[in-house]
């Protein structure tokens, strides 16, 4: 049986992408020659049309939107997460597994890893700073020191928030470090190429404008004598915010660094 | 930009659905053009073409942990339900005026791309085509996909592809024999 139009439509686009010429194509259905060569050719057309290409400015507002959704996804996972866990200790038949399977996971990644989600006030908490400040040690290029500085500033902010929530109360310290580390995260990637600078610093505003969130929410916790310290700390990330977007805004050119000191 | 290639993606999606933001950040970085191409193409404005692909990579985010099969499938259908609500809210709006489109197409293109006469044309009857027809086309030849990834994307047959590959490319000759 003979093939549809479509079919042999699709065969020469394949051999013309292939590099086939439009003669070469019609040469091998001659009977369809007067249908095909103009829709080869208004094909050929198109794939050379000169190509829509969006504006650098655009991708980074995207990254930007980005950071903000992965700050918003990842609160929302782990309050997922603490409520499942709550809903399946309730059932009584389950305690001793769930039991049996915390034991393991202690053995298998032992306190380090328990560690992890401790809070300031909890016994464990010591232990997770000091595997932080290994971790930092051993870590010697400028753009894995600046990664941890923000991977750093992103615990901080998740414990401020889980305390101001658990017992209504601002931890000055905690916040006081999540801004210093913020700013310590864009002073290492100063040392590091262009491109990646870039790129870290869109991630590390997105960062940024995601606290702004948490913060105002942590801001209805606390008493109102605290919320000032919280206001002050949410005027910095704003203005951390303004000028990271106006180093990342400086169009085509080589991005100027000097912006940041100013919003120390 | 460096293409990444499909094992690469692979990856990057898997340590996404960990919400790990250099890969999250990577991908949005690589496969913004072709969303935003893909959109732009649809809508005919750039603002409102940026503000969609935008929006596309923040639902990645937040759906990414249920994604299943083909990522590149996955991301065009989140564009294309945005596309298709971006025309829903338009028409609740009585915003649609079917006279001012090309020219705002136009408009927009001007920035983008050196202004030829055949160039323009053709933008101006891929314009008209139907949503289908138009999909494929962009897909196809401005995009570069093959037939199984359109189909895929477009959750059609291989078969279906081709024929509105024809009819889109028949269609598109109709429009610029009548411009000529």
């Amino acid at each position: 049986m003979g093939r549809s139009l479509d079919e042999i439509l699709d065969l020469c686009l394949d051999e013309m992408k292939r590099g086939a010429s439009i003669e070469q194509c019609l040469s091998l259905y001659p009977e369809h020659a007067a249908t095909l060569e103009p829709l080869l050719r208004v094909g050929k057309d198109i794939s050379e049309l000169p190509r829509v290409e969006p504006r650098k400015e655009a991708i980074n507002v995207a990254l930007l939107d980005l950071g903000a959704a992965i700050a918003s996804e990842t609160r929302k996972r782990s309050r997922y997460g603490k409520l499942f866990l709550g809903s399946v200790l309730v059932h009584p038949s389950l305690v001793r597994a769930v039991g049996f399977a915390l034991v393991l996971i202690v053995l298998i990644w032992g306190l380090g890893s328990l560690s992890a989600r401790s809070v300031p006030g909890d016994l464990l908490y010591p232990l997770k700073l000091t595997r932080e400040r290994v971790r930092y040690v051993l870590t010697r290029s400028p753009e894995g020191r600046a990664e941890l500085h923000m991977v750093f500033a992103e615990l901080r902010l998740g414990e401020l928030a889980e305390i101001g929530e658990e017992r209504g109360t601002l931890d000055e310290s905690l916040l006081r470090t999540l801004l210093v580390e913020s700013m310590l995260a864009l002073d290492e990637a100063n040392a590091a190429d262009e491109q990646w600078f870039r790129i870290f610093a869109a991630k590390l505003n997105g960062f940024i404008a995601g606290s702004h969130g948490v913060l105002g929410e942590l801001r209805e916790c606390i008493p109102p004598e605290d919320q000032k310290t919280v206001d002050d700390a949410i005027c910095l990330c704003c203005k951390r915010c303004e000028c990271l977007k106006q180093m990342l805004d400086e169009g085509d050119g080589a991005i100027s660094r000097d912006w940041w000191p100013e919003c120390r | 930009m460096k293409d990444l290639g499909r094992d690469e993606i692979g990856r990057l999606v898997e340590q996404a659905k960990n919400l790990d933001r250099d890969a999250l950040s990577e991908l949005c970085v690589h496969l913004y053009p072709r969303i935003y191409r893909y959109v732009f193409y649809r809508v005919n404005n750039r603002e409102d073409a940026e503000d969609l692909t935008s929006e596309v990579f923040v639902r990645m985010v937040k759906f990414l942990n249920t994604q299943k099969g083909s990522f590149h499938a996955w991301l065009y259908r989140i564009a294309a339900n945005l596309v298709i609500d971006y025309y829903r809210r338009r028409a609740r709006r009585k915003e649609i005026s079917l006279g001012d489109e090309p020219e705002e197409f136009l408009a927009s293109m001007e920035d983008h791309a050196e202004k030829t006469l055949l160039a323009e044309e053709l933008r101006r009857a891929l314009s008209e085509l139907t949503e289908e027809q138009k999909q494929v086309i962009t897909l196809k030849f401005v995009e570069g996909y093959g037939n199984s990834e359109i189909a895929e994307i477009l959750s059609k047959s291989i078969g279906a592809v081709k024929a509105l590959q024809f009819r889109g490319l028949a269609a598109l000759r109709e429009s610029l024999k009548k411009e000529s």
